[in-house]
């Protein structure tokens, strides 16, 4: 029998380290990302998403609402 | 209040994603969870952004409702809520199937389960995609000691060539049982990498063009809602 050995090589260090916490770590310390984000001056309007069905309500709340710097994060979401 | 949480936050509690900037739930769409969930978009300061208003109406076409909170605390994050969501079940099977992540003795996260996160993933966005093959392969690593449904369920949601074929190498006789459901486990074992690749885009694009088609008559109404506001 062989041993499954998923693709995980592509996946680097930071990846399986997140893999290895537990759902309310990986929740708690996604809260301190928040944190970060928002003292950087993250915005909160979602990234234009022209595949979205949302995408001309996305751009009217972006205009409508006070905008922060855009900044992207690079981690995924 | 009955909600799930479902999207980029769900993704992060299975471990697909480090961060999301807003929070989406999928609600249980009656009157009695309805006031509940205004009761709480309240306590958040949270104010509708756009259309349609939180009505039963409008959740159970399959509508979202897009609410931003004002609350000092979070101040501008964004809720998005959502009664019914193409490919899945009714909220009343999410709910049986769902995960429940404990944070203290009085709280816990109710999620939406990852076999249906899985399929609410299957859109016409590229980015959803992308989620989903990652939710699956990292279930596939993470699974210690998986049984034979969950197997069944890796050989047929996981998009990953490497993954598939370690997976039909060694659970060969459930594979062969997928085929059915999913030809290209077939080109898997053939290693045929180039068919696998094929059939795999056609299987998504038939799922993109049902989610256009699914959203058409709902855009439609958006535009009226939004005209008339």
């Amino acid at each position: 029998m062989c041993d499954i050995q998923p693709n995980f090589k592509s996946y680097e260090t930071e990846e399986m380290e997140w893999l290895k916490l537990t759902p309310l770590e990986r929740f708690i310390n996604s809260g301190k990302l928040w944190q970060t984000y928002i003292l950087l001056g993250g915005t909160l309007d979602p990234e234009p998403d022209v595949q979205s069905p949302f995408y001309i309500f996305q751009k009217q709340c972006a205009e409508s609402s006070n905008r922060r710097s855009g900044m992207h994060i690079i981690r995924r979401s | 209040m009955q909600s799930l949480l479902i999207g980029g936050q769900a993704c992060i509690l299975y471990g697909a994603a480090e961060f999301s900037r807003d929070t989406d739930l999928v609600v249980l769409c009656n009157a009695e969870n309805l006031n509940n969930i205004e009761k709480s978009l309240k306590s958040l300061k949270a104010e509708c952004i756009f259309v349609p208003p939180l009505e039963i109406q409008y959740l159970s076409k399959g509508h979202a409702c897009h609410f931003r909170s004002n609350d000092e605390e979070i101040k501008g994050i964004r809720i998005d809520i959502i009664a019914k969501m193409r490919n899945c079940d009714e909220f009343d099977k999410l709910w049986e199937r769902r995960s429940t992540i404990k944070v203290n003795e009085t709280e816990s996260i109710e999620i939406i389960g990852i076999k249906d996160l899985v399929s609410s993933k299957k859109t016409q966005r590229d980015k959803d995609w992308l989620m989903l093959a990652r939710l699956v392969d990292n279930d596939i690593i993470i699974t210690k000691n998986p049984d034979s449904e969950k197997i069944k369920w890796w050989l047929t949601e996981c998009r990953t060539f490497e993954n598939l074929f370690s997976l039909c190498t060694k659970y060969r006789e459930i594979a062969n049982e997928c085929i059915k459901l999913r030809p290209l486990l077939k080109c898997v074992i053939n290693n045929d990498f180039k068919t696998f690749y094929t059939l795999l885009k056609k299987e998504e694009l038939i799922h993109r063009e049902k989610d256009k088609t699914y959203w058409e008559p709902l855009k439609k109404e958006l535009e009226t809602l939004r005209h008339k506001k």
